[in-house]
């Protein structure tokens, strides 16, 4: 039978599922997953990117991330447990990103350029941070580069 | 190592193919927005001092191509009302590059291997050819592309792999943000079998949100 999940809140998609099953739902590779509840190693849940569209998918198919849970039940809100920081790095790009397309068909080549610099640095930086291998000075360094990027691209 | 530090291993193959399809639509965009905006070449002829110019440029609605003589080189745009001949993009029966354009095979033609590689001709109707040199390899690019895009032809230049290069790459490192540090499985887990119920704990069935 199907229970609500205690801590298998959030996912990470580790493999693309076609959702070839009953009720399954269609992830694609690097996608964030909220679970709510489990049977037999099948999750039901929903993409973040479309979450009024809930259904099926294998456990094994998504990498748990640990989260924070509020509101527990069926309209709880799910936020991975990590560094804010990381967190805003993460939406930032996704924002820009599609800026930056539109910098492109817009032929604004200068711009383009400079913005996937700044992109691919604050992508290293965010690595970096993730590591887990800096010392708490380098981290503070690490953080400082960061906002400033971040600043930059807020003009 | 992880699987997305292997460019090759199948699911980053996977995922690439899977970006692919708008990127290439973003690259359309692109040559038909910079073949709107309009491109003025050069007349180079062997006979002539002075190198003459003419301008041309797409229409909005990509059905027809503006061109005409200008007096001098302009960097801007020039409206498609001073443009005095057009060909109907529906007429356009191919366009054919480098040694296969009849400015191209003409007796005294100015044949050298930077032109040829800047020469692109445009078959319309049944028997008329509008010929072109593009100032630059990225011209010449750009039209070539944007010509086959409005035929429904693929666009093959370098400048079209180069950018999907440029524009995929990007999209594959943020769809794998999130999987900074995690295993990413070479060959896809096993489905377990189908649930035996699918009797859940929440019913969203009566959202209205």
């Amino acid at each position: 039978m199907w229970t609500p999940t205690e801590d298998e809140k959030i996912g990470v998609v580790v493999c693309s599922f076609r959702g070839s099953v009953s009720l399954g739902l269609t992830l694609e590779l690097g996608e964030t997953v909220h679970i709510l509840e489990k049977c037999e190693g099948w999750y039901r849940g929903f993409s973040t990117k479309k979450p009024s569209i809930k259904g099926i998918f294998p456990a094994g198919y998504v990498h748990l991330k640990k989260a924070v849970v509020t509101n527990r039940g069926q309209y709880e809100t799910v936020v991975p447990l990590e560094d804010p920081i990381i967190t805003e790095v993460t939406s930032t790009l996704q924002e820009w990103s599609v800026l930056w397309k539109q910098l492109y068909v817009k032929h604004k080549v200068d711009l383009f350029y400079k913005l996937r610099h700044v992109m691919n640095e604050l992508i290293d930086l965010r690595r970096q941070l993730l590591s887990g291998h800096l010392t708490q000075d380098q981290v503070r360094e690490v953080k400082r580069h960061i906002t400033v990027r971040l600043d930059w691209g807020n003009e | 190592m992880l699987s997305q530090d292997d460019p090759k291993s199948r699911p980053m193959l996977e995922l690439r193919e899977k970006l692919q399809p708008e990127v290439i639509e973003l690259i359309k965009q692109q040559r038909l927005n910079r073949m709107y905006e309009g491109t003025c070449f050069r007349k180079i002829s062997a006979r002539r001092r002075q190198d003459k110019f003419w301008y041309c440029r797409l229409s909005p609605n990509h059905k027809v191509l503006h061109y005409g003589d200008i007096e001098e080189f302009s960097q801007g745009q020039i409206s498609p009302e001073s443009l005095q001949e057009k060909v109907t993009v529906a007429d356009i029966k191919a366009v054919v590059t480098g040694k296969d354009c009849p400015h191209m095979k003409e007796k005294g033609a100015l044949k050298n291997k930077e032109l040829l590689e800047l020469a692109f001709s445009i078959h319309h109707n049944s028997d008329e050819y509008l010929n072109f040199i593009a100032p630059d390899k990225h011209e010449f690019c750009i039209w070539t592309d944007g010509l086959n895009a409005v035929l429904g032809k693929e666009m093959t230049s370098e400048l079209t792999k180069s950018d999907m290069d440029t524009l995929v790459n990007m999209e594959l490192k943020l769809r794998l943000l999130d999987l900074e540090n995690i295993q990413i499985p070479d060959v896809p887990p096993p489905v377990p079998k189908e649930p035996s119920t699918y009797d859940f704990v929440y019913d969203f069935s009566q959202q209205h949100i």
